[in-house]
């Protein structure tokens, strides 16, 4: 008879929650009932280590993004799946002459707002290349909410991540999309996510290997001294 | 025992109203430090919205549908504290968001606060938080649908605070939905055709160059069809 233990079961788990999360994304709410997310589910330790050195590197680009970038590695690298859902539709605006993506200095004497934002020159030097269609980044954040909404049913620790989907951007998991929120899935005892050390060099791993290298000094003392 | 009458559900919507917003507060974000302006509006408002919306759309602000409840969410997103200099705004850093938007709220200091340029990050929370809402709602037994438009009027009456962009998250504890309307009106078919011209003047007098319709009329024309006046203004404007 098969016999599956936890650590396996979790393993299974955090893969079948990542595909509701992505289902439960498809059908959230969206302006004018066109999708404009697509999704990806990355899991396996090599792939999720090739996304945390991808942080590592990002983390020397900009002075801001130092820290908070090699804290984003190490909870990549104690999570077990990321989830990526990126607006495929962010150069494509939604009409509506909203005026959030660049206000009314686009005001034109000829077009809308929205055809103004369509011949916005792109930011070809920056993280994401901008500007967006902030209408369809809206319904982005309704597929993210749901997303989280199915996770945190599911007691599944999750959390929204700029960085983590600036490395999938990077590493192209969703090569038609212009913005990408990255969401790192894990199931532990303690959320990776919660009650960080400033720090990042201080991670488990660090920790395990401090106390290898001390505790044959530590047994041979001890010893010698008859504890 | 007590019945399930109007009063007990305006009773229930008081309190449901107040789960959907503690929902939306504590919606989990990307920046963690967005500005968000929650509020449980009276019957009363919701009445003066609605019939605002039917004004709109031209039809009578008597048979106005006035929900048993509405939240207004509300986002102060012109503003960047985030430092990340993402580049989703179009600006390279975020310093020069926060200037051009500074800008465009001193072009005119005493009217309504601009829409943009915004951060998309804060949006993306503040559509989050407006996921929960919705999702809250629902997991309470209720009827919702999230409404700009309603949004809009709200934040042009000033229900909504001292926020940037507003939507609102109407209640019904209805069998049929009102949020869906029309779907199950017994309207005869002359009446139909009235309203769906109607509804169609409504539609580009609000979004007169939407482009959208614009798009439908090129696939129009290419059959030797005319829907709109407004042909072209894409490409000659």
């Amino acid at each position: 008879m098969p016999i599956e233990r936890l650590k396996e079961a979790n393993q299974h788990a955090v893969i079948l929650a990542g595909r509701l999360m992505m289902a439960a994304a498809t059908t959230a709410p969206q302006h004018g009932g066109s999708g404009v997310m697509e999704g990806c589910l990355v899991y396996g330790e090599d792939e999720l280590e090739r996304i945390a050195s991808k942080l590592e590197e990002l983390s020397l680009v900009k002075k801001q993004w130092n820290e908070s970038f090699r804290l984003e590695a190490n909870m990549v690298r104690e999570s077990q799946a990321v989830l990526f859902l990126g607006c495929f539709r962010s150069y494509d605006p939604f009409g509506t002459a909203c005026g959030r993506c660049l206000g009314n200095q686009g005001e034109p004497k000829g077009g809308t707002k929205c055809v103004k934002f369509r011949d916005t020159p792109k930011l070809t030097d920056g993280p994401f290349p901008g500007p967006v269609c902030t209408y369809r980044i809206s319904d982005l954040g309704y597929c993210v909410g749901s997303a989280l909404w199915i996770a945190g049913r599911l007691f599944i620790d999750t959390k929204p991540k700029f960085p983590v989907g600036l490395a999938g951007m990077k590493l192209g998991y969703l090569p038609r999309s212009k913005f990408i929120v990255g969401l790192p899935l894990s199931i532990s005892p303690k959320s990776p996510f919660d009650d960080v050390l400033a720090d990042p060099r201080f991670t488990q791993q660090y920790l395990m290997d401090r106390l290898e290298r001390i505790w044959p000094i530590f047994r041979s003392v001890y010893g010698t001294l008859g504890g | 025992m007590r019945t399930y009458d109007q009063k007990v559900n305006r009773e229930y919507m008081e309190v449901a109203a107040k789960a959907v917003a503690a929902a939306a507060r504590s919606a989990p974000h990307t920046t963690g430090s967005l500005d968000l302006v929650i509020n449980i509006l009276s019957s009363e408002e919701i009445e003066t919205i609605q019939k605002t919306v039917a004004q709109m759309f031209m039809l009578d602000p008597e048979k106005a549908v006035v929900y048993d409840g509405m939240l207004t969410i509300g986002a102060r997103v012109t503003h960047s504290d985030t430092h990340w200099d993402c580049g989703a705004c179009g600006f390279s850093t975020c310093a020069a968001l926060n200037q051009a938007a500074k800008a465009e709220r001193d072009k005119n200091p005493s009217g309504p606060r601009p829409t943009g340029p915004s951060c998309n990050w804060k949006v993306l929370d503040w559509n989050i938080s407006l996921d929960y809402a919705a999702a809250m709602a629902t997991q309470l037994g209720l009827q919702t649908r999230v409404q700009d438009i309603q949004g809009v009027i709200a934040l042009s009456q000033g229900l909504a605070g001292d926020v940037d962009v507003c939507t609102t998250v109407p209640l019904t504890a209805e069998k049929r939905n009102p949020l869906f309307g029309g779907r199950f009106d017994n309207a005869s078919k002359e009446e139909l055709k009235v309203r769906r011209a109607q509804a169609e003047d409504a539609f580009r007098r609000i979004f007169p160059t939407s482009m959208d319709l614009d798009m439908l009329d090129l696939f129009v024309a290419a059959f030797g069809l005319k829907l709109s006046p407004n042909l072209g203004s894409i490409s000659d404007p």
